[in-house]
């Protein structure tokens, strides 16, 4: 599958104060259907840039914004469109069930979800389909955000610690839906954990002190080598 | 007292700029009153019953919320002394109460009657009174008595038996319902609404020559846990600027929510309007719809443009000053109409 260029950004400055960006001269590309890892230390700016993609950030600079070429802006319907989140964080729509909140997404999306029944016995969260989100416990909050995510199957679909709360069996089933996520578009996650970035990733992008220090390609990711680049800026 | 400085914090501000910043409003607002030389008379047991209900609800509203209950569950889970706890989070919580909320309306008072010292000392005394009655009132629900248990004072939000809801399409409607529903409080501070429209005919009446009944559309705007679904819940916050197209798929279900909320409460009391005073015409019926959508759209537009953010308590947003806007906007406008009709 020939890979053009799906997002690009190139300088973008952001944070959550004028003095002190969070992300600093922080270039990024994605391709189209690639699954990319993002991985730093707590603070380096993962969520951030999560946040900025979601036009959550008011103020944010960037020398270069394109989307498949053309001038982007963040907050523009149709971009929005195109893309997904589902943060480490998530408790939006508590008095909705999964039914009726896949149901106002999909509406939002304009678009149906597809594969929705496999995808709850895949997590196992079919007896909690009609119960309130207000309702479920934090694993299970997870899992329908993660089911909407991969039912949807935007163009862009970003994870921030998608494996947080899971149960051992849907973090196994999540592995197989983000490594097969290339097929419907772009996966961009955030993770602390170097078996979900090892398993599923094909390019890893390690973030530190507001930017993009390290990147692994296929071969070269390796938990081995991953560990010692986070590992060479620990003091013990 | 570290407990009294963790509780401090997550009420007033890291640096307790919340209790600065509302004695200093405090302070502003009582010398400007002063330096005014705006008096009335104003009875003695008015202000004790105002300083004794008002800190006792503000109390109330406090304890309940569940920011607190979170607050509270992060400090109880920790090892920590029965009495340093209690005696730490009664005295946040009362000036909490005291300074925070009540401090304003103090201010107002001291500044408009004239007090002896020994009235103005009942009252601080009537306020701290209410506080403690208060939390004791609260901690009967636990079965516990607040000065010998920390514990007294956690009340989790208990999950009601787990209800199996078979909707299957997203509706806004639904969902605003369900939260008013869930949220006790909401609901009967929209059936004190209801009452407040069916009295207000009683006060205004008294106001002759003039056509009052706009005015009674612009005071039952203030309908404010109904106006802050955003601002009180920040994940949704995040959650529908995130999301494509929610200026309408939103924003147009929740006006049309609170409009007919509006509506519902615009019409009881054109009811009693006309059962006290008399005839009401068909502007009066033009107006109330008039008022209810203007009013619900300008709400809506100040939760989607100014959301209030950096709360630390529910109830910090049910006396936000954010509310008042809405309502003094309405009441200009109806002061407008009010001249329009008399021309």
């Amino acid at each position: 599958m020939g890979n053009s260029i799906l997002l690009e950004m190139n300088d973008l400055t952001v944070g959550y104060s004028k003095d002190k960006p969070v992300l600093s001269g922080f270039d990024i590309r994605l391709n189209s259907h690639e699954v990319v890892g993002l991985i730093g230390l707590n603070g380096a700016g993962k969520t951030t840039f999560m946040k900025t993609l979601c036009g959550l950030m008011k103020e944010y600079r960037a020398t270069e914004c394109k989307w498949h070429g053309k001038p982007l802006v963040l907050r523009d319907n149709s971009f929005k469109k195109t893309r997904y989140a589902v943060f480490a964080e998530e408790h939006s729509f508590q008095y909705f069930t999964f039914r009726e909140y896949s149901s106002y997404i999909a509406s939002a999306y304009g678009k149906e979800l597809t594969d929705v029944e496999p995808l709850i016995d895949g997590f196992g969260f079919r007896e909690y389909t009609d119960i309130c989100f207000k309702e479920l416990s934090t694993g299970n909050l997870k899992k329908a955000y993660l089911i909407t995510a991969f039912a949807l199957k935007p163009e862009l679909l970003l994870l921030d610690e998608p494996v947080n709360g899971l149960d051992f069996q849907s973090t196994e089933y999540l592995y197989r839906c983000m490594e097969n996520y290339k097929k419907h578009g772009t996966l961009l996650f955030a993770s602390h954990i170097l078996e979900s970035i090892c398993l599923t990733s094909d390019r890893v992008l390690v973030v530190e002190n507001g930017e993009i220090r390290k990147k692994f390609e296929k071969e070269e990711i390796d938990a081995v080598t991953i560990r010692e680049v986070l590992g060479e800026h620990e003091t013990v | 007292m570290k407990l009294f400085s963790v509780f401090g914090k997550q009420l007033f501000g890291a640096h307790f700029e919340g209790l600065k910043r509302s004695m200093a409003v405090a302070l502003v607002v009582y010398f400007g009153l002063y330096f005014a030389e705006i008096k009335m008379n104003i009875a003695p047991v008015v202000l004790y019953l105002v300083c004794m209900t008002f800190p006792l609800g503000i109390m109330w509203q406090a304890l309940s919320s569940h920011q607190n209950s979170r607050n509270l569950e992060a400090v109880l889970i920790l090892p920590f002394e029965q009495r340093e706890f209690v005696g730490s989070y009664v005295l946040a919580m009362c000036i909490y109460v005291l300074v925070n909320k009540s401090s304003i309306v103090f201010a107002i008072f001291w500044a408009l009657g004239v007090w002896r010292p020994e009235q103005i000392m009942l009252v601080l005394l009537v306020a701290v009174m209410a506080c403690l009655f208060s939390m004791a009132l609260y901690t009967c629900r636990n079965r516990c008595v607040f000065w010998k248990d920390a514990y007294a004072f956690y009340y989790p939000v208990k999950v009601k038996s787990i209800l199996q809801r078979r909707q299957m399409s997203g509706n806004m409607f639904l969902y605003i319902m369900r939260y008013l529903c869930t949220n006790k409080n909401y609901l009967i501070n929209t059936v004190g609404l209801c009452g407040v429209a069916i009295l207000l005919p009683l006060m205004l009446q008294q106001i002759k020559d003039m056509p009052v009944v706009p005015i009674g559309f612009g005071i039952l705007c203030i309908n404010t846990p109904l106006c802050i679904l955003l601002s009180v819940d920040r994940d949704l916050q995040q959650a529908i600027k995130m999301l494509p197209g929610q200026g309408m798929r939103f924003c147009v279900k929740y006006a049309v929510f609170l409009a007919g909320v509006n509506l519902f409460v615009n019409s009881l009391f054109l009811l009693s309007w006309r059962l006290q005073c008399g005839n009401i015409g068909v502007l009066m019926m033009v107006l109330a719809v008039g008022f209810a959508v203007i009013s619900a759209v300008l709400s809506v537009a100040m939760e989607w443009f100014f959301p209030l953010k950096n709360w630390k308590l529910e109830s910090d947003l049910y006396h936000h000053p954010r509310k008042y806007i809405v309502p003094g906007i309405m009441i200009l406008l109806a002061g407008m109409v009010m001249i329009i009709i008399m021309q």
